[in-house]
């Protein structure tokens, strides 16, 4: 499979200023698609991923705002 | 009718698989008691009018052709889209107005379906491009709401949903598109494909507060999935009633002769990244070992049973009939098809996707709150246990489902899934930047980038366009086969070379020429 980096800007009277890059092709360092974690011990205390209080009090602020009347008001047509 | 000749499946893997979502939006005017949908969506669309091409070839469009054989004669909503049509049309939109259609510069359609603000995210051969295009398009439209916005001269008064309910018994969806060869026959894809797609739920919902379906409304109740209410049948050409688990509209958009296009209308519309690229590369990984192995998998006794069974059960663990009169859970299919992806496993991109498969279901099994930073239904659901903490609300009570409303919400300032992922405890799986590009830019690999590029050079001289066909006004018609085998190089020099064309009418001869080192007749293996 060849591999592929930036590609260079397209030069030509309609394209000016258009850049095909390439956002989806791996660089040379970063051949790993997506972060990933290592695996986890099973039996291990679950994480506390929305435990920590900073989380907590930022996201109940944002939830106290949400207007509870809006899911009433929230109509759509059927979609596909 | 069966496969004549199946092709030589060992070299066959995700990379041959050409895959693209379509999401489509919830729209609201949130200064307004009464919104009115369908101008609100034509409206959003047509505000990013500026960066866009808008001629869109709807005659290459069979939504009644029917891959078990046959056209339908009828949709089970032509009654309902009738209706719409004709108060459309004294409101004085024609179709095409209606439709609003942009064909963007990253290669992705944007218009109005069915009263919603739809982004299908251009065609893919990466899980990386998957992920990326499909975040741009929520990038997109959030400029569209600003652009919208600012026409109104009213900041904040549009709302707009990445979900699949209004919680009234209206869904909307959030569909995957898979091109595969055409000697996978229907029946054996829906075979093969049934009891994954039921039990991936545990994986990949995006949580419901609770029910409705032809079973009831109901406002209290939590379940896995957003779209397992409204699956009634388990295959059919329909997608907006009688919904099926495994969608039979035939409408590869490539040569009919060579492939078949897989559009499954099952599936959720998730905020987490990694929910995304999961479902897309699981089901890729399923497919490719269904083409290459197809031996037997265990029939569910009632697959739209089951689903909605899972869905609704307590962090769905419920086990569901077989034929055979096994009973299995989610977990436990989801691990016989595991075991069978191996075969297909080829690219950086397939381990990956294997490696994060055995560690959420480990999760899932050791505590399903491990999967949080993953996993929409479970962080929305610890959202969700934290407001009935804090304020003792009562189940049924109306919040629960708008705070289930505001975590879809795309807008940063006020969506709840956005502080989760900007904090760390959501993962992201894209960076910005990249995004930005993929806004911009279409991928480097497939017929996406080569429609951008003649679209761009020849735009003016356009008649209409569409996945798989471009008309000039001057008679001349380019078909895009999808370019399964072409590599980025390739793509590069033909694109320079479409840059420095005068006349559209010599796109065939260079194609044919360049055709000569290998790589642009749009073979595949």
């Amino acid at each position: 499979m060849e591999r592929t980096g930036r590609l260079g800007t397209l030069k030509g009277n309609r394209l000016e200023g258009i850049a095909l890059t390439t956002p989806g092709t791996l660089d040379e360092q970063d051949r790993v698609p997506f972060p990933s974690k290592k695996s986890q011990d099973p039996t291990a205390p679950a994480p506390k991923n929305l435990d920590p209080k900073p989380i907590r009090d930022r996201m109940m602020d944002r939830m106290r705002k949400v207007d509870p009347k809006q899911s009433e008001r929230y109509r759509q047509r059927t979609g596909e | 009718m069966e496969p004549q000749r199946r092709r030589d499946p060992c070299n066959f893997g995700t990379g041959d698989i050409l895959c693209g979502i379509e999401t489509e939006f919830g729209i609201i005017r949130k200064d307004l008691e009464i919104s009115d949908p369908v101008l609100e969506s034509m409206e959003l669309v047509r505000a990013y009018r500026e960066t866009s091409f808008g001629i869109w070839a709807y005659d290459e469009e069979d939504p009644r052709a029917d891959a078990r054989g046959g056209r339908a004669e009828r949709l089970a909503q032509d009654e309902e889209e009738e209706a719409f049509l004709q108060t459309d049309i004294r409101r004085g939109f024609s179709f095409r107005e209606s439709k609003s259609d942009r064909i963007l510069k990253n290669g992705a359609r944007f218009y109005n379906d069915h009263t919603h603000p739809e982004y299908s995210t251009p065609e893919c051969l990466t899980l990386r491009d998957m992920i990326l295009f499909d975040r741009a398009g929520t990038e997109i439209l959030r400029e569209a709401v600003r652009l919208r916005e600012a026409v109104v001269g009213q900041p904040g008064i549009l709302g707009l949903y990445r979900n699949n309910t209004d919680f009234h018994g209206h869904s909307y969806g959030c569909h995957e598109n898979y091109l595969l060869p055409r000697e996978m026959s229907f029946s054996e894809i829906v075979r093969g494909i049934t009891p994954f797609l039921v039990a991936r739920i545990i994986l990949t919902g995006a949580g419901k507060v609770g029910q409705e379906g032809e079973d009831g409304i109901r406002s209290d109740g939590y379940q896995l999935s957003q779209r397992a209410d409204f699956m009634e049948t388990l295959t059919g050409v329909d997608t907006m009633q009688r919904r099926p688990l495994v969608n039979s509209r035939d409408e590869p958009h490539a040569d009919r002769e060579r492939y078949r296009r897989l559009h499954l209308i099952c599936g959720d519309a998730n905020m987490s990244e990694w929910q995304t690229a999961m479902k897309m590369g699981m089901t890729r990984l399923v497919l490719a070992s269904l083409f290459v192995h197809p031996g037997k998998v265990p029939d569910l006794a009632d697959p739209v049973a089951a689903i909605r069974s899972i869905s609704r059960s307590r962090k769905g663990e419920v086990a569901v009939a077989c034929e055979d009169g096994r009973m299995m859970t989610a977990d436990g299919i989801l691990s016989l098809y595991r075991e069978r992806v191996d075969v297909v496993v080829r690219s950086e991109e397939d381990r990956w996707v294997v490696e994060e498969w055995d560690r959420a279901l480990s999760d899932y099994r050791a505590d399903s709150d491990r999967l949080g930073d993953r996993v929409d239904w479970v962080a929305k659901e610890s959202l969700l246990g934290w407001a009935c903490q804090e304020q003792r609300v009562a189940p049924g009570d109306p919040w629960l489902q708008s705070l289930d409303l505001a975590y879809h919400d795309i807008d940063p300032g006020e969506g709840l899934f956005w502080p989760l992922e900007e904090e760390g405890s959501m993962r992201r799986l894209t960076r910005p930047e990249d995004v930005r590009d993929a806004c911009e830019h279409p991928p480097a690999l497939g017929r996406a980038p080569i429609r951008s590029a003649i679209l761009s050079r020849f735009g003016g001289e356009v008649r209409e366009a569409g996945w798989e066909r471009i008309a000039f006004s001057g008679g001349v018609t380019f078909d895009l086969p999808p370019y399964l085998e072409t590599d980025a190089g390739k793509v590069r020099r033909l694109l320079d070379r479409i840059a420095g064309m005068d006349d559209p009418a010599h796109l065939e001869a260079i194609i044919r020429e360049m055709n000569k080192e290998g790589g642009f007749d749009g073979a595949n293996r």
